[in-house]
């Protein structure tokens, strides 16, 4: 949904770094082998702040992806922590799934996504012009935010053509209105209104676009 | 006797599967074995075989479902933890050339075969009078009145195997003595006008006593429709037939149903939720189950949703200190129970089961996510039961639309264009698609 910045040169898990540059330089093909997974998956929500990449819901919390987890350009786990590895979420979404059957662990194409949205999405493609983390992608050009139904919709001025487009990938590929995403969405806006009326301080922590468009932030 | 823990280790769907089913902390029973457990979840996650395995693994109980696989498989794999008397215990299934069950407490353990020439009742069970009760989701409604002592010497009542309303045997001789004794009375009756029909104040005399003794004479017929069926049959403006004219036992049959104009609604005719209510509750009504366990699948079938809406709490009054378990597809029914009575059963990603937990963090009452008791049923639906569409694929498309004439107005006001006909077309259509869609916001 909102633009990522997925800068590939401040990595900390610079040995998931080292072994894929290693593999693409030799044209060759991505192993299955998960050895790298939890580097690449807190690096995701490090650079996605913990949310879904599309819905934006909240999936990971902040202490599993602290810089200090990373030890010697590893992610290690930390067992007596209060959050384990496995305490998130989210799966592991390859934007275009052509690319899993040679470059599975190709940085560009990953992201972290809700789970059940990912069961829903399967293998569907996604538009390339949305995806979050290109130069030229922000959600304003495609998007538009209906505060009365809470629903996203294509961007009102867009041509009918690629409008249809939007809505699909909406309903279908990324399920942004999907009921209990789009619930769990109208909820937090009004505990966010709430607790800015009554003068306390909301830690915007998910639904980041959606905040945005439908309120003034102190 | 309440079941407090259910592990399994691998058998079938399910693989290191375990479920606590004890009270949170914070609550007032903290610890402590549920009193009632809801199994929720997609078909093929196993609710029924949870269900139909509490009867194997305590008495060897072979059920429909249960005949169909090989009970060798479950030993080594079904551990549960158990209460009787407070006192807990550990009962696992283990296979030594026959199947066992071992019952485990701090200090002694016993091993009792399960076999059907070999069942060996240890203590516990003995005084154990009472009798587990399982109401499958395919109950027999065929409401011919047979008598079948099995039903009253098996240690499981199963009426996935017998006739629910062969239960009414246990009150037809109350009922045949009741009747027998209002016939003596009203033949004295006769009698006395016969012989004394110019003395009136020995006709008021007979009438009285018949008067008092219904007054004092325990009605079963009454007590059934006053304390167990006219509630419920009230949803279908029904009640139960109380003034009969019946000679002998064989003509009491099965409980009689009456309209409000006291027109007798012949058994055949009545309809599958008349059936399931009666031969639900009634059952329990006349057990008086105490201190056991009681299994529904599927209790909402031909329910209308008010009436499943107040079929947990009712069957609850109408068992003393039982744990009850609960196989459900109906989010009306789920709202019935807590969070943490509800298991949720889901596959994870390689097809095996389990249990979404509705908590974060530490399993205290403070920490549930949601309470079906205090959500709407929509909330419950997209929520709990994982139904995440608003509606129809048509309502999608019109809230779609919506949205859209919604942003567009928006728009239209920032650029301070409402007095344009494009925006008073815009409120049209939003009028009409709020009104279409009950969407009113």
């Amino acid at each position: 949904m909102r633009k990522i910045d997925k800068n590939y040169d401040v990595l900390l898990s610079t040995k998931y770094k080292t072994w894929v540059d290693n593999l693409e330089s030799n044209s060759t093909k991505h192993p299955l082998s998960r050895t790298y997974y939890d580097d690449v998956a807190m690096e995701l929500y490090k650079c996605q702040q913990g949310v879904c990449a599309y819905t934006e819901r909240y999936i990971c919390p902040a202490e599993l992806y602290e810089s200090a987890r990373w030890v010697d350009g590893k992610y290690l786990n930390d067992e007596s922590a209060e959050f384990q590895r496995v305490d998130h979420a989210g799966e592991m979404d390859h934007f275009d799934p052509n690319l899993k059957k040679d470059k599975y662990w190709l940085w560009r194409n990953l992201f972290m996504i809700d789970a059940t949205i990912n069961s829903r999405k399967s293998n569907n493609n996604v538009l390339t012009y949305l995806k979050p983390d290109l130069d030229e992608y922000s959600p304003e050009k495609y998007f538009d935010y209906d505060e009365v139904t809470h629903k996203f919709i294509p961007n009102t001025e867009l041509s009918d053509e690629t409008r249809a487009e939007i809505q699909n990938m909406i309903d279908s590929v990324l399920f942004l209105n999907h009921g209990v995403v789009k619930n769990d969405r109208k909820d937090f806006i009004n505990s966010v209104k709430f607790k800015q009326k009554y003068g306390m301080t909301p830690v915007i922590d998910r639904f980041f676009t959606a905040v945005r468009w439908c309120i003034v932030l102190e | 006797m309440k079941i407090s823990k259910i592990e399994i280790k691998d058998f079938h769907q399910f693989k290191d599967f375990s479920i606590d089913l004890t009270y949170p902390k914070g609550h007032a029973k903290e610890g402590q074995p549920l009193d009632k457990v809801c199994f929720i979840g997609q078909s093929g996650t196993g609710k029924t075989t949870l269900l139909e395995l509490i009867p194997f693994v305590f008495y060897g109980h072979v059920t429909n479902l249960i005949n169909k696989i090989n009970s060798r498989s479950l030993a080594l794999n079904i551990n549960f933890d158990i209460s009787y008397n407070s006192i807990p215990f550990e009962l696992k299934l283990v296979w030594d050339d026959v199947l066992l069950r071992e019952f485990k407490t701090k200090n002694e353990s016993h091993s009792i075969v399960i076999s059907k020439k070999k069942k060996i009742l240890i203590e516990w069970i003995e005084k154990n009078k009472n009798k587990l009760i399982y109401f499958p989701s395919n109950l027999n409604y065929d409401i011919d009145i047979e008598s079948n002592k099995d039903l009253f010497n098996a240690a499981v009542i199963d009426f996935s195997h017998q006739k629910v309303a062969s239960v009414w045997n246990l009150i037809l001789d109350k009922i045949q003595k009741y009747q027998e004794e209002e016939l003596q009375i009203r033949q004295e009756i006769s009698r006395t006008v016969e012989q004394s029909s110019s003395i009136i104040e020995s006709i008021k005399l007979a009438l009285r006593k018949l008067e008092d003794w219904k007054n004092t004479e325990f009605n079963p017929i009454q007590d059934v429709a006053d304390n167990c069926l006219d509630r419920l049959l009230a949803n279908f403006k029904l009640k139960v037939k109380t003034e009969l004219d019946i000679k002998t036992k064989d003509d009491i049959g099965f409980i009689k149903v009456e309209d409000y104009n006291k027109n007798e609604i012949p058994n055949g005719l009545w309809s599958t939720g008349t059936k399931q209510v009666i031969l639900s509750a009634l059952p329990l009504y006349l057990l008086k189950p105490k201190q056991t366990i009681i299994l529904f699948d599927e209790p909402e079938r031909s329910l209308y949703p008010d009436l499943q809406r107040t079929i947990v709490e009712y069957y609850s009054t109408l068992a003393d200190d039982c744990q009850f378990f609960y196989a459900t597809h109906s989010p009306i029914i789920a709202s019935s129970f807590d969070p943490w009575e509800i298991v949720e059963l889901k596959f994870n990603e390689e097809g095996k089961i389990y249990r979404e937990l509705y908590y974060e963090g530490e399993n205290h009452i403070d920490n549930y996510k949601w309470n079906p008791k205090l959500m709407r049923w929509d909330d419950i639906l997209q929520r709990v039961f994982d139904l995440q569409d608003d509606g129809s694929p048509l309502r999608r498309e019109k809230l779609n639309e919506l949205a859209t004439y919604n942003v567009k107005y928006r728009k239209l006001e920032k650029k301070g264009a409402l007095d344009q006909p494009e925006a008073q077309e815009i409120i049209k259509k939003i009028e009409k698609l709020s009104r279409e869609l009950s969407s009113w916001n």
